[in-house]
């Protein structure tokens, strides 16, 4: 290849090869580009990686991008609101990267024939590519349930964990910020309490809520209708304001106006949690007699089944039938890892109950509708629609 | 967890865009002989003009099928010709070179910085074709 002359051509030199290769040579653009390695030809420490226009104009307006990898999972490149899993991608050829060669649409069809240098700065066998991912937000749970926040009168026990910001759980977790801080409000109970995220648990969850519920009874307040300055300030004294303002009313209670209502069926769902999350199965009828006596009868919530959709499902075949604990936070993330594993549970599900289970595990342009067609097939039995896997089949 | 920033190259100024760079794919490797390739000829690139009517016949006999038209280019390897198009990347390639930067404490912390993007290759996919040589000597004038 390199003929290890590093003298330029002439145009004349260069006509007995042209000729030979049989081209048209009134046919070329007249600046034939002489391609040379760069004096400082060096590979090393360089890399190519497939990236998106949107992703150029955030890095040339001065954003910082973030590549995250740990030892037991792959490497995952995050922007502001996504996060993408980087792949080697190996090709058989050569990619020549040139700072300055020119592409036919820079050059001057018009000016006098010349050869040009050009240089090859680096050789590349292949690319990073990036494929859209589910954040690891799990791993934020994990972190956070070393320090769970169980109330002010707990926070100075000795034996708690480390507390973790927003900025420490980045730095460990591969999700982007934007994703990290909507599965901390939607998908797991946290709140900031003095600059650290915590964990709440269903059982201070519940707690919380027995307190409003007690407090708006004593005050002969309407749940429907709880006045917004007066509900927040009154619980100050035995809550951090933040964990009524940033997580208890957010999540148990829409805005009226100047009041509050509380929302039944969320608050009736805690309720549930704590109870069957005290054990991994609980016999239907024994629940369903438990619901009767505590859920408050003030919110009047009849039971229902859609109640307990993404935090536990009923057995299939056993009598008597019992729920089975199974919260879709601690469900893999990644999608055939979640299909294989809801279908390990149960063999076959109703759309509806299944679908609550898919929540936090649509990345890109996946829908529901996309991963239903791709990992579950529709079977009818007595009149009953059921998914079933598709690779059982 | 390993955490390295990917930031655009720290020399641009603010508003300045990201350079642009292009990429040669040839198939399969090149091969050499030398050890040390920093300063070595590989071959001459002649691209194609804009053209609508090619040109039956010249000087130099029939012209090749394949290369009519914007966005043809030859690349000349010793005796080998090598037929290519340009063509544009579906999606850029940011060209990422490790580097070290100061960081908050002081001390250097690893960094990517983006020194370019890369929107257009020209790819040379057929298999290199042999010149003959004794039209391909050059002249010793």
């Amino acid at each position: 290849m390199a003929s290890g002359s590093t003298s330029m051509h002439s145009v004349e030199e260069l006509e007995p090869l042209l000729a030979a290769s049989k081209i048209n040579l009134p046919n070329l653009l007249p600046e034939v580009q002489c391609i040379l390695f760069a004096d400082d030809y060096a590979s090393e420490d360089t890399m190519l990686m497939e990236v998106t226009e949107e992703m150029i104009s955030q890095l040339e307006n001065g954003a910082t991008l973030s590549v995250r990898g740990t030892t037991e999972d792959s490497a995952v490149l995050c922007t502001e609101s996504a996060t993408f899993e980087v792949k080697l991608r190996e090709v058989s050829n050569a990619l020549l990267v040139s700072p300055d060669v020119k592409t036919a649409a820079c050059l001057d069809s018009a000016a006098p024939r010349t050869v040009t240098e050009k240089h090859i700065q680096y050789t590349h066998g292949g690319f990073l590519e990036l494929r859209p991912l589910v954040p690891r937000c799990a791993r934020a749970k994990h972190l956070l349930e070393e320090a769970p926040f169980t109330g002010l009168e707990f926070e100075f026990e000795t034996e708690i964990g480390k507390k973790f910001t927003l900025e420490e759980l980045l730095e460990t977790v591969q999700s982007s910020r934007q994703e990290l801080r909507q599965y901390l409000a939607t998908t797991i109970n946290t709140c900031e309490i003095d600059g650290k995220i915590r964990l709440l648990p269903h059982s201070y969850v519940h707690k919380l809520t027995e307190r409003v519920l007690g407090w708006a009874a004593a005050n002969s307040l309407p749940w429907e209708s709880i006045p917004d300055y007066e509900a927040s300030s009154a619980l100050l004294e035995l809550e951090p304001e933040s964990v009524m303002r940033d997580f208890f009313w957010p999540k148990f209670s829409e805005k009226i106006g100047d009041t509050l209502r509380l929302l039944p069926d969320a608050i009736a769902r805690t309720y549930a949690a704590v109870y069957l999350s005290a054990g991994d199965k609980t016999r239907c009828d024994q629940f369903q007699d438990w619901w009767r006596k505590t859920v408050p009868s003030v919110l009047s919530v009849d039971f229902r089944e859609e109640l307990l959709y993404g935090l536990a499902y009923k057995t299939e075949k056993e009598t008597p039938a019992a729920y089975i604990y199974l919260a879709v936070e601690d469900l893999p993330t990644e999608p055939d890892k979640r299909f294989r594993r809801l279908f390990q549970e149960r063999k076959k599900w109703p759309r509806d109950e299944l679908v609550a289970y898919l929540s936090g595990t649509l990345t890109g342009s996946d829908t529901v509708e996309k991963l239903l067609t791709k990992f579950t097939k529709t079977i009818t039995m007595d009149g009953n629609a059921f998914l079933i896997s598709l690779s059982l089949i | 967890m390993v955490n390295i920033p990917l930031i655009r190259k720290l020399a641009l100024l603010p508003g300045e865009k990201i350079p642009e760079w292009v990429i040669l794919e040839l198939q399969g490797d090149l091969q050499t002989e030398c050890e040390i390739l920093a300063g070595q000829e590989i071959g001459t690139l002649h691209l194609a003009a804009g053209t609508s009517s090619p040109q039956k016949s010249s000087a130099y006999g029939g012209m090749d099928s394949s290369f009519r038209g914007e966005g043809k280019a030859i690349f000349l390897i010793g005796n080998y010709a090598l037929t290519g198009e340009i063509v544009s990347l579906k999606k850029p390639l940011a060209l990422l070179r490790k580097a070290k930067q100061a960081g908050p404490t002081g001390d250097f912390i690893s960094i990517l910085e983006v020194d370019a993007v890369v929107r257009k290759k020209i790819l040379f996919r057929e298999r290199p074709r042999h010149i003959i040589p004794s039209c391909a000597l050059p002249k010793t004038t």
